[in-house]
């Protein structure tokens, strides 16, 4: 029921889709092939960081992980809504109402019953919850994926089903569901803990942040543990690498590739018609670490790896029109799901003030962004909410190019150019100040500089001096932790599926801006526990209307992705990162 | 000799344990938080500023950075000698930018404390406009260091407050006292202290100290990046570096050594104007411009010479023959290795050429043509072994460039050698990684540079090591 609250309306607008290679390639095309079969080589930027998934933090390392291990839930790489991999069904959702977790959520998995690691065992409920005590232990480096796991204090399992099981939550939270099933995969306990040394300790006890901290400092079994599982081994050994996916390491040479063999007598095979997230259809998947772009597109044009996202926009645009490319490969340029946005300080002087910040978003131009930088290959964004959203509000339209409207804007906030210098300025607090303000950006993309410079030469227009000041990535966020800076750069990924505003919007959260207030924080914090999807697109609407109006950030544009798929293969692009699922890529007919 | 080599070999410590410093002290100093690198993509835990700090300390802890960083700390007695112990970089970087300011540690402490007091006051005041405003300020303090910024801050904190009656009756004495603290850090500013310097003994327990326990017996601890131990992923670079490098550097001597002597013995005629401006040339291309060119035209069938693999070390399947693996090697080696021998060749050619120059000129030479001797004689007896010296030189700075690897080469073909783990360790903050890369490359340049005197000696008999012999 609530459930179907939550999920029922997702599709909505991501009806579009994506699908590469839909048509045949003729018989002279293929000739020209170099590569053939269904082996697949994709290209990483860098080396996986090990392939411990509780461990590893890079995306890299994800992308193969994701072969080896599976979830209770996936995503789908369409509509973007949670699938069942490991368990059999969405779980069924139920509010406590009474007991130590009132208040909170209870969600009942059962995993598949074919559903076996490669030694034959079967994955159970006790795998799960071994997985989650391994990252909550706090020897064990995984302090990132903690809070996500915090509000789970309890897991029952079902007496008569091993396979099936109870996670007691002590608070309602929109994104729960994925929170439960899609933290982690799911690690065999046999494997990943041969002693057993969280076997006795309950999960209970794990979750309790307190007594788990006391038992670190006292209880041997838990830096044995992490001691073992942290060895290179689980990161590195291939004899130690081992989970429910559909494929197995095959091998791994330091940046040079990474191979993965799909399992003979994989248990998902049978299942995959009815649950697509368990599909896996090449033999083999290499992946190539090749961190310099003009490397990889050569490498591209020799045929020497089949899939490539994040392409380079200009090499993108290029390629669209090189038949070379063009015989061989399939160009998509799916959603994704990050957003590029111009952060304002709005306790600066000279920002504080709402309407000049609005006056900054009609100074810039972002259409001749879009079009000079990006050819073409972004979307406009007015709020922090992809258009691909339902609960986007759509009354919010991009700000236009309005120069004139700026400086009306200004004059009204009390800005204008006294001094004839062709640039506004007003008296703060008996000083003469210049409307000049500072923009940080990141001298490693060569983009972020263009783009500062057109801003700047967008925001003369209009009576604003954008001075460029170009720091290390370290040390643009240490500025804007301590929010010391005028103007900066920013992007941020955003949910596949919903969008909890409490890091970057509530006061109390890691906000750069300064926005907010009482009724915006209580808006938030209302809106992360409301499970009906009517009254929280309401809360969505009415955030982004106060976003909209104060400004504190300048919504630029959301990049498409960038994908290359050999025209062999056809495969859905996705808005997940990077773009494609390897295991998805099927060889045509 | 063997007393020389003793003598060098021992020198080798104090040098050693020099560049340690050095390269312990440069990442002190540089910008990024390794901590950081554990803690990215921990989207939702920023969202909670306790958790964050609770993290971030058991971060710090397992990578020992909760100990002094050196035996000693040589400073001025404006800084307190337990900095350390403020483990958060941020804050640590904030109270040092503080202390470098106004010199008066007590009153700093105090007026961070006083941070600290009126968070706790706030967290536990009634909720409300105000008071959310104030919390969301207050944590800024801990990190902002200039008086502009604070002040504006101290304000904002200040009118939220007076704005609610009942958060005034709750938190204003924390804040009075707050804002006084920091009148104090500005009025009673103490740069006095600056001028006086300080010495602190911290103990053995210190972060040098058990790093460089650890390297003295070949452990240079494990990567960030991978947990991977440091030595395993410098011999995997080293290999393909030294394949690389050593295919090169022999090439580039076979070919340039002749070249050299050819040049010198027909000097002035055409042959050596057309060599040598061959050579200048190639001299004068830059290798990440010959590189690219090569990959582009040579690896893809956009230009139809799709001859070579674009990148990689090849990966012959384990049951190839031994002429499939070479094959699959040769081809993918063979451009990186041009691009890599041609600049090298261009100089030694040149260097051999003008020493050799100089000793064809030389009485002994005339001496040993008037006895009648043959050309060849004269040429490689005579002249060709006086004229080694410098050539000699120049491999020991050749040696420790084909261990540390050649960067550029290695990024554009994609090769896993050396110097791309270098570049990718330090972009990635791996710090082990680097310092095990310096120090291999400490001990290799060394060596080197022990091996061009020895051979020195032996190429030239009047060269003598040892003073006393």
């Amino acid at each position: 029921m609530m459930r179907n609250a939550i999920y029922s309306a997702f599709l909505l607008s991501l009806t579009v889709l994506f699908v590469l290679g839909g048509c045949k390639s003729d018989k002279k095309e293929q000739a020209n092939w170099k590569r053939k079969g269904s082996d697949v080589i994709v290209r990483l930027d860098a080396d996986p960081d090990g392939l411990n998934p509780v461990l590893s933090s890079t995306g890299y390392a994800t992308i193969v992980c994701n072969q080896i291990f599976s979830y209770l839930l996936f995503i789908d790489p369409v509509t973007l809504q949670l699938v069942p991999q490991l368990a059999k069904s969405l779980p069924a959702v139920e509010e406590i109402t009474s007991g130590p977790y009132a208040g909170g959520v209870a969600y009942t998995f059962e995993i598949h019953d074919e559903a076996v690691w490669d030694d034959g065992k079967p994955v159970t409920a006790n795998d799960y919850i071994f997985t989650l005590k391994a990252a909550l232990n706090p020897l064990v480096n995984a302090a990132r994926y903690r809070s996500f796991l915090s509000f789970i204090k309890d897991i029952q399992v079902d007496p008569a089903n091993p396979k099936k099981f109870t996670v007691l939550t002590n608070e309602k939270y929109i994104l729960g569901e994925e929170a439960v099933a899609t933290t982690l995969p799911v690690l065999p306990a046999h494997l990943y803990d041969p002693q057993g040394f969280l076997s006795a300790i309950s999960y209970k006890d794990m979750a309790d942040e307190a007594k788990i901290a006391d038992m670190a400092a006292k209880d041997q079994r838990l830096k044995q543990f992490a001691d073992a599982f942290q060895s290179p081994e689980t990161m590195n050994n291939k004899a130690r690498i081992s989970g429910s996916g559909p494929y197995r390491l095959e091998s791994w040479v330091q940046g040079q590739s990474v191979e993965v063999i799909k399992k003979d007598n994989y248990w998902g095979d049978k299942l995959a018609d009815k649950f697509p997230a368990l599909a896996a259809y090449p033999d083999k998947l290499v992946f190539k670490p090749i961190g310099n772009a003009a490397t990889a597109l050569a490498a591209l044009k020799a045929e020497e790896i089949d899939v490539m996202a994040d392409i380079d926009p200009k090499d993108f645009t290029d390629m669209k029109n090189d038949k070379l490319i063009n015989d061989r490969y399939n160009l998509a340029t799916p959603i994704s799901l990050s957003s590029f946005f111009i952060y304002i300080n709005t306790q600066n002087p000279k920002l504080n003030d709402k309407r000049v910040r609005q006056a900054l978003a009609y100074a810039i131009n972002v259409d001749e962004i879009i079009n000079t930088l990006y050819f073409g290959l972004a979307e406009r964004l007015s709020s922090p909410v992809l258009p691909s959203k339902d609960y986007r509000n759509t009354d919010l339209k991009e700000v236009p190019y309005d120069p004139a409207k700026a400086k009306e804007l200004l004059k009204a906030a009390g800005w204008m150019d006294s001094n004839n210098n062709g640039t506004v300025d007003k008296m703060i607090n008996g000083k003469l100040t210049e409307l000049s303000v500072t923009y940080l950006i990141s001298p490693q993309r060569e983009i972020s500089k263009n783009i500062a410079l057109l801003m700047q030469d967008n925001a003369r227009k209009a009576g604003i001096g954008i001075e460029i000041v170009s720091k290390e990535f370290p040390e643009i966020i240490a500025s804007l932790k301590k929010r010391d800076y005028e103007l900066s750069s920013g992007g941020r990924t955003v949910s596949p599926t919903l969008w909890d505003p409490m890091q970057s919007w509530h006061t109390q959260g890691d906000n750069r801006t300064g926005f907010g207030n009482a009724s915006s924080d209580s808006l938030i914090e209302q809106l992360r526990i409301t499970l009906d999807k009517t009254k929280r697109d309401a809360m969505y609407k009415q955030l982004q209307a106060i976003i909209y109006d104060e400004q504190p950030e300048v919504y630029l544009y959301a990049p498409s992705g960038r994908l290359a798929v050999h025209k062999r293969f056809e495969t859905p692009a996705t808005a997940m990162y990077p773009g494609f699922f390897a295991n998805l890529i099927k060889l045509k007919d | 000799m063997l007393r020389y080599l003793i003598r060098r070999l021992l020198w080798f410590v104090p040098t050693l344990v020099v560049i340690t410093i050095v390269t312990f002290g440069l990442s002190q100093r540089t910008p990024g938080d390794p901590v950081a690198v554990f803690l990215d993509n921990v989207g939702s835990l920023e969202s909670d500023p306790a958790a964050y700090q609770r993290a971030y300390y058991e971060v710090a802890q397992s990578l020992g950075l909760d100990k002094p960083a050196f035996y000693f700390t040589l400073t001025t007695r404006a800084y307190p000698r337990d900095l350390y112990k403020e483990v958060n970089r941020d804050r640590r970087t904030c109270l040092r930018s503080l202390i470098a300011q106004y010199g008066n540690w007590p009153q700093i402490k105090n007026y961070y404390d006083g941070i600290a007091a009126l968070e706790t006051r706030l967290s536990a005041a009634t909720e409300g406009q105000s008071a959310t405003t104030a919390r969301a300020t207050v944590r800024l303090l801990y990190l902002q260091d200039e008086d502009p910024v604070i002040r504006i801050n101290l304000d904002t904190i200040g009118n939220a407050i007076q704005a609610d009656s009942v958060l005034k009756s709750q938190v204003f004495a924390a804040f009075d006292s707050l804002s006084k603290a920091y009148e104090q850090v500005t009025s009673q500013a103490g740069p006095a202290k600056h001028y006086l310097p300080a010495l602190y003994w911290n103990g053995f327990d210190n972060q040098y100290h058990n790093w460089l326990k650890k390297v003295l017996v070949g452990n240079f601890g494990r990567s960030y990046a991978n947990r991977q131990p440091v030595t395993d992923r410098l011999w995997v670079a080293l290999r393909w570096t030294l394949v690389i490098n050593g295919i090169a550097i022999v090439l580039a001597y076979l070919i340039a050594v002749p070249l050299g002597v050819y040049t010198a013995i027909h000097r002035g005629k055409r042959q050596d104007s057309w060599i040598t401006t061959l050579l200048f040339m190639l001299h004068s291309l830059p290798v990440f411009w010959v590189a690219t060119l090569l990959l582009i035209f040579f690896t893809t069938p956009e230009y139809g010479m799709d001859w070579f693999p674009t990148m990689g070390v090849g990966e012959p399947s384990s049951d190839a023959s031994f002429f499939e693996r070479l094959f699959i090697r040769v081809s993918h080696l063979a451009l990186p290795v041009f691009c890599l021998t041609y600049g090298a060749l261009a100089f030694i050619a040149r260097q051999m050429r003008g020493s050799m120059t100089e000793a064809l000129q030389q009485d002994f030479v005339r001496t040993a043509r008037a006895k009648g001797l043959t050309q060849r004689q004269v040429i490689w007896k005579h002249a060709f072994r006086n004229a080694l010296s410098p050539i000699i030189t120049m491999l020991g700075s050749v040696l420790p460039a084909a261990i540390a690897g050649s960067v550029v080469i290695e990024v554009i073909f994609n090769i896993p050698g050396m110097g791309k783990l270098t570049v990718d360790a330090i972009y990635s903050k791996d710090w082990p990684v680097v310092y095990g890369v310096l120090i291999l490359s400490a001990i290799v340049t060394m060596a080197g540079i022990l091996l061009a005197d020895i051979l020195y000696a032996l190429a030239d008999p009047r060269v003598k090591l040892d003073k006393k012999q």
